[in-house]
């Protein structure tokens, strides 16, 4: 990546304008390349979305042989809602996106799941509300944390998922 | 069999390993492979069960032969130790008067006399009562964990058809 980027492996001294200009030519290319993925790469992880959420509709009560209920047409549709809300924040706050599990529970709830390092974040969306839970461990009283998801927290969830 | 011995053959001790059974075929989510390192995850659609009590084998009772755990050839086995199980912690929740309780995880023997006497349980001990709603966050929690210890070992068993 750094290849594409001029001065990246360059050890000359520069002048302190020069410096400025080889900064904003590099924040240019790097703007380049980012609504170049913007306009590639977005379409096509929102498609995935798209496609599982498909098969997920395609499920019928006990799919899984244990009961658990289909989604209903409400879940789905905010389910489809939130994904892309999701996607589209982290993307346009220039984060680097990380598909999620999708999958659905017993009660037909649309269920995401991100895993990365020690971190998990486990999301439900629901007709009435969508929850979230942060895993660090396996001990449900220390290492898990369950809250209602706003989405003016979703990036905050998203940074600390990262960390 | 006399009552001491069943009384201690009962009882499952901190040590023993437990098999579980994971459906391979991908359509149930019970599990997902990272595709760039290979890396088994289990998800908690794993541990999923009507009674909120996840069944498990005893291995010892199975002459710590997976393959005897396997109830299909599309199933692998992954192993939990009851140990481990048991300091997943309190899963809290409050009662019908707002006070809160704590109910431990634990491992219960649960034998089915001439199909497999093996048989044993995950449970929370006391038992969440109330609503179905409280039930659920206090299982989904309890999923979470489990798949967590499970990916911590990965496949005892691969499924042999996925």
């Amino acid at each position: 990546m750094d290849d594409e980027f001029p001065f990246s492996n360059q050890s000359v001294i520069l002048s302190e304008e020069d410096s400025t200009k080889a900064e904003e030519h590099k924040l240019s290319q790097q703007e380049q390349l980012y609504r170049r993925w913007q306009q590639d790469c977005y379409p096509s992880l929102l498609e995935t979305f798209k496609e599982k959420l498909h098969k997920i509709t395609e499920r019928e009560d006990n799919w899984d042989g244990k009961g658990s209920k289909k989604p209903s047409p409400l879940v789905l549709s905010q389910a489809h809602t939130t994904l892309e809300y999701f996607l589209y924040s982290v993307v346009n706050s220039g984060r680097l996106w990380n598909p999620p599990f999708v999958s659905s529970d017993e009660d037909g709830h649309i269920t995401m799941q991100w895993n990365h390092g020690d971190h998990e974040l486990h999301i439900e969306i629901g007709e009435e509300e969508t929850e979230y839970i942060k895993v660090w461990g396996v001990n449900i009283e220390h290492e898990m944390h369950l809250g209602i998801l706003k989405e003016k927290d979703f990036l905050n969830l998203w940074d600390w998922l990262s960390e | 069999m006399g009552l001491v011995e069943r009384v201690t053959q009962d009882y499952v001790s901190d040590e023993e390993q437990l098999y579980r059974n994971v459906r391979g075929n991908l359509v149930y989510d019970e599990y997902s492979y990272d595709l760039t390192t290979g890396d088994v995850t289990f998800l908690p659609q794993a541990f999923k069960d009507r009674e909120k009590e996840p069944s498990v084998d005893r291995a010892k009772l199975k002459d710590f032969d997976p393959e005897q755990s396997r109830i299909s050839a599309d199933n692998g086995i992954v192993t939990l130790i009851t140990q481990e199980l048991r300091q997943i912690g309190d899963v809290r929740t409050l009662d019908d008067k707002g006070s809160p309780v704590k109910h431990a995880v634990d491992v219960t023997a649960d034998p089915i006399p001439k199909k497999n006497e093996a048989h044993a349980r995950i449970v929370v001990e006391p038992k969440v009562l109330g609503s179905e709603s409280k039930k659920k966050k206090a299982f989904r929690l309890l999923r979470i964990a489990l798949a967590r210890l499970a990916t911590q070992r990965g496949w005892t068993l691969e499924p042999r058809n996925s």
